[in-house]
């Protein structure tokens, strides 16, 4: 999903007429003490960077005045948030809050339906409370809409009385309206500050669907990607290039481990892997894992991609640094396995010309066409190597993912060798 | 019988006329399904494959009142008109294939559904096949690899995923057991027809003995059939193996629906949760063969 | 016959012929290899030489299917009259920036 930066999610509340703080966007300390002096003092400096929990990583920071401002921007601008460089500071005035309420349109998986959720609770985590105590819910039939007695219902359900219930669902309503116009997944006002005048959007978060993002080039937003809360690596960003050259099949790929250090922490050996089918691939990684071996990187070519489109995923895979093995798993697959195979076959030749791979690696050829394609392994000379082992339909995950363990413990047991010698 | 689909679907293919409706309407009539019309708005009049095109999905099913299932196969962007179109039609099971449909889309598609009280399969459902009977998409691909995997007989198979769909039908295949009907539900977060809906269909079918179901991350599917087993909307056996035990928070693996969030999502809570209604959770592909021939055994015991 | 046949591929990508090694070529396996019943069908033989029936546009519109099976067949059962290159100009400086990073890639360690 791709996310908003807070003062982008702001600005879009702005725009629909939902009351924000004033604040300003800098790109230097200089410019973030020219915000703090325009907006007047107490300010609050925040990073703005893609990804929650920001206050626990340092990324918001107070000030009294221009000198405190010019310091605590200085050490914002350096800082790296969840592998995020900061390179914009939203400066905002300190709010004289006197209660936080939380207020969100949540598409729902459960009711499949957009669930406005309120809390009298601001500052929550919804995900750790969705269904608790407190928390009030409604389900918007989007043949319908939210109408403003249906917030109002819910709100006054949730004990909210007086002038703030015509103000809080005014935002409700409004909320629905940017969920509905940009395609969003989340729309969350977390905290709703109740001031004097009124309630305010402390701070706003706004995820859009990436499957819609081709409707709202207006929100200038690059897809967030399968990586969850970090940047694209380098190898990720080659890979989707791969992908969005070429619209036949697919190739999914994302880094599971992308440094290693999850395979050091858990004392597991990382692999290069691809399979055809994510179920499979899913069910083939918790069979190697059991067994000593973490995937580096998850990766599915479905969709019968193309041999080109084979051959260069296959060469990102097996580029990755510290892989110590390669594993290809298909599922019962009607894809045209032999064309998949031409594209495995060009990337080994090139990369190994000599047909004798480094790093134990191991095939598996199920459905349409898979005798031609474990065929072909053969006569390009794959098959001399013994650190290479082609299966087909009759091998299950778990066959592919003990032979793995044989070669690799081989291919082990051969570099011990050759080291004392 | 089975479930959804058998020797009396009649079908309206949305979107025939292209090269993919064509290829998959040709590959659905080798496989015994009963296609009686294709729709192309602009194309009505024609014919594609021997089978007649109409502008609309109304003088679709005005012409062949028989229709009882619709196939959308229009590229994504188009998808929730069509699907829409189809329901208001009349049309009381959709099956969406596109993958990549926003999912306003699809929410928008089921509150249409709902009102209607129409089934929808998807979006990025790979189909449902009642071997023998009909299938309506592509799950099985060609038909000489479909009967590779897929026989008829008394299991019910649900399934996120379309490959697994199969590997899964051709491991009970080669244990001896068929398939009474198989539904990939689709790999996307939100989807039309959620499991604890289809194991009450196959709860009430009285030619399916038990539901091998794949799962994975993701979602909250797993958990519902869990709950429609505890609330004993479904009795039979119910065996499933959940993918992704070892997949990393926040992370999307292949499938739109396929990611763990901070706080739900994860394998392990599904498997729990599985557990605990009493389905028999597997750990390795292979063994579902076994575990549903010994899940029946302890039936007719 | 001597010069080359080359045309273009949809996902960015050359395929080159060089025509003098093509005409000593005793068993024209491209040329079979395309016309496989489940693949492409874009080559054909003229003047005893591999040849485009397509026109340009239509193979890099996607006449040409990718699917590698003229370049195969070549290694294996021709003289190595072809060249199929699909460039990565950023993986190769991926490589290329690797020991800089401290790096191996995985095809590459020892
Ligand atoms: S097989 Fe190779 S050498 Fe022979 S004609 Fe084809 S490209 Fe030329
Ligand atoms: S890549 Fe395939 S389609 Fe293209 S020329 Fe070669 S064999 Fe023919």
């Amino acid at each position: 999903m791709a996310r908003l930066l807070e003062f982008e999610a702001k600005d879009l509340l702005r725009k629909t007429g939902i009351p924000v703080p004033p604040g300003g966007v800098a790109v230097t300390p200089e410019e973030a003490v020219a915000a703090a002096e325009k907006i007047g003092f107490p300010v609050v400096l925040k990073a703005q960077v893609p990804v929650g929990k920001r206050g626990k990583a340092g990324g918001i920071l107070f000030a009294e005045n221009s000198g405190e401002v010019l310091t605590r921007a200085r050490e914002l601008f350096g800082k790296n948030i969840y592998g995020y460089g900061v390179s914009q500071i939203l400066v905002e005035r300190k709010l004289d809050i006197a209660q936080e309420h939380y207020l969100a349109i949540l598409s729902n998986p459960a009711t499949k339906t957009p669930t406005l959720i309120f809390s009298r609770h601001g500052g929550m985590d919804v995900e750790e409370h969705t269904g608790g105590e407190g928390i009030a819910t409604y389900n918007i039939d989007l043949l319908q809409g939210l109408r403003p007695y249906m917030a109002m219902d819910m709100l006054k359900g949730a004990g909210i009385s007086g002038r703030a219930l015509p103000a809080l669902t005014q935002i409700a309503v409004k909320l629905f309206d940017i969920y509905r116009k940009n395609d969003c997944l989340l729309v969350e006002i977390n905290p709703v500050a109740m001031t004097p005048k009124g309630p305010l959007a402390a701070d706003a978060r706004i995820s859009v669907d990436d499957d819609a993002l081709f409707r709202h080039p207006e929100l200038g937003l690059d897809e967030g990607g399968e990586v969850g809360d970090r940047p694209r690596t380098q190898i990720e960003k080659i890979a989707a290039l791969i992908d969005a050259h070429d619209h036949r099949g697919s190739a999914h790929f994302v880094q599971i481990d992308p440094d290693g250090a999850l395979a050091k922490a858990e004392g597991k050996i990382s692999i290069g892997f691809d399979g055809v089918g994510t179920g499979v691939s899913l069910a083939a990684m918790d069979e190697l894992v059991p067994l000593g071996f973490l995937p580096r990187n998850f990766c599915d070519t479905s969709g019968n991609p193309t041999a080109s489109k084979m051959y260069r995923i296959t060469k990102v895979i097996l580029a990755q640094p510290d892989i110590e093995g390669y594993v290809f798993i298909s599922c019962l697959s009607s894809q045209q396995l032999d064309n998949t195979a031409r594209g495995i076959v060009k990337a080994f030749l090139e990369i190994y010309p000599d047909r004798m791979p480094n790093i134990p690696c191991v095939f598996c050829f199920r459905g349409a066409w898979d005798e031609t394609a474990i065929a072909m392994f053969e006569q390009h000379g794959l098959t001399r190597s013994p650190f290479i082992r082609v299966l087909g339909r009759d091998a299950t995950e778990r066959d592919v993912a003990l032979a793995f363990r044989e070669l690799h413990t081989g291919w082990r047991a051969q570099r011990t060798a050759g080291a004392q010698a | 019988m089975a479930i959804l689909i058998d020797e009396n679907t009649r079908i309206v293919i949305q979107g025939m006329t292209g090269r993919e409706g064509r290829l998959r309407a040709g590959m659905m009539r080798q496989a015994g399904a009963v296609i009686s019309a294709g729709v192309t708005p602009g194309r009505g009049g024609e014919e594609a494959q021997g089978i007649p095109i109409y502008d609309t999905v109304t003088a679709a099913r005005a012409a062949h009142p028989e229709i009882n299932a619709g196939l959308v196969i229009v590229p994504s962007a188009a998808a929730r008109d069509a699907a829409i179109e189809c329901i208001a039609a009349g049309v009381k099971l959709v099956c969406l294939m596109p993958e990549r449909l926003p999912h306003h889309d699809a929410l928008e598609v089921i509150a249409h559904a709902r009102a209607a009280g129409a089934i929808v399969i998807g979006p990025n459902s790979p189909g449902l096949l009642s071997p023998g009977k009909s299938i309506l998409g592509g799950l099985g691909g060609r038909v000489d690899m479909m009967r590779t995997a897929f026989k008829e007989g008394r299991i019910g198979i649900i399934s996120r995923s379309g490959g697994n769909t199969m590997t899964l039908a051709y491991y009970l295949m080669k244990s001896g057991l068929g398939v009474s009907t198989a539904i990939g539900v689709g790999g996307d977060t939100y989807i039309g027809t959620s499991w604890a809906e289809l194991l009450e269909l196959f709860e009430a079918d009285r030619d399916t003995d038990a539901v091998v179901a794949y799962g994975e991350i993701g979602g909250v599917n797993e958990e519902g059939a869990a709950d429609a087993i505890r609330a004993g909307k479904y009795k039979k056996p119910l065996i499933t193996l959940i993918g992704g035990q070892n997949a990393r928070q926040g992370m999307r693996f292949g499938h739109a629906g396929a990611i763990v969030s901070a706080h739900s999502g994860s394998a392990q809570g599904k498997i729990a949760a599985l557990r605990d209604a009493g389905a028999i959770v597997i750990d390795h592909l292979d063994e579902v063969g076994t575990a549903t021939h010994k899940a029946l055994g302890m039936v007719a015991l | 016959m001597s010069g080359v046949m080359s045309f273009e591929v949809f996902s960015g990508g050359s395929v080159t012929f060089d025509l003098a090694t093509c005409a000593k070529c005793e068993t024209k396996a491209c040329v079979v290899a395309c016309n496989v019943p489940n693949l492409a069908c874009v080559l054909e033989l003229k003047d005893n030489v591999p040849h485009l029936k397509v026109t340009q546009e239509e193979a890099k519109r996607g006449a040409c299917i990718e699917c590698l099976a003229c370049e195969l067949a070549c290694m294996t059962d021709g003289i190595g009259g072809i060249t199929f290159s699909l460039p990565m100009p950023e993986w190769d400086e991926l490589i290329a920036g690797a020991a800089a990073r401290g790096e191996t890639p995985g095809f590459q360690r020892s």
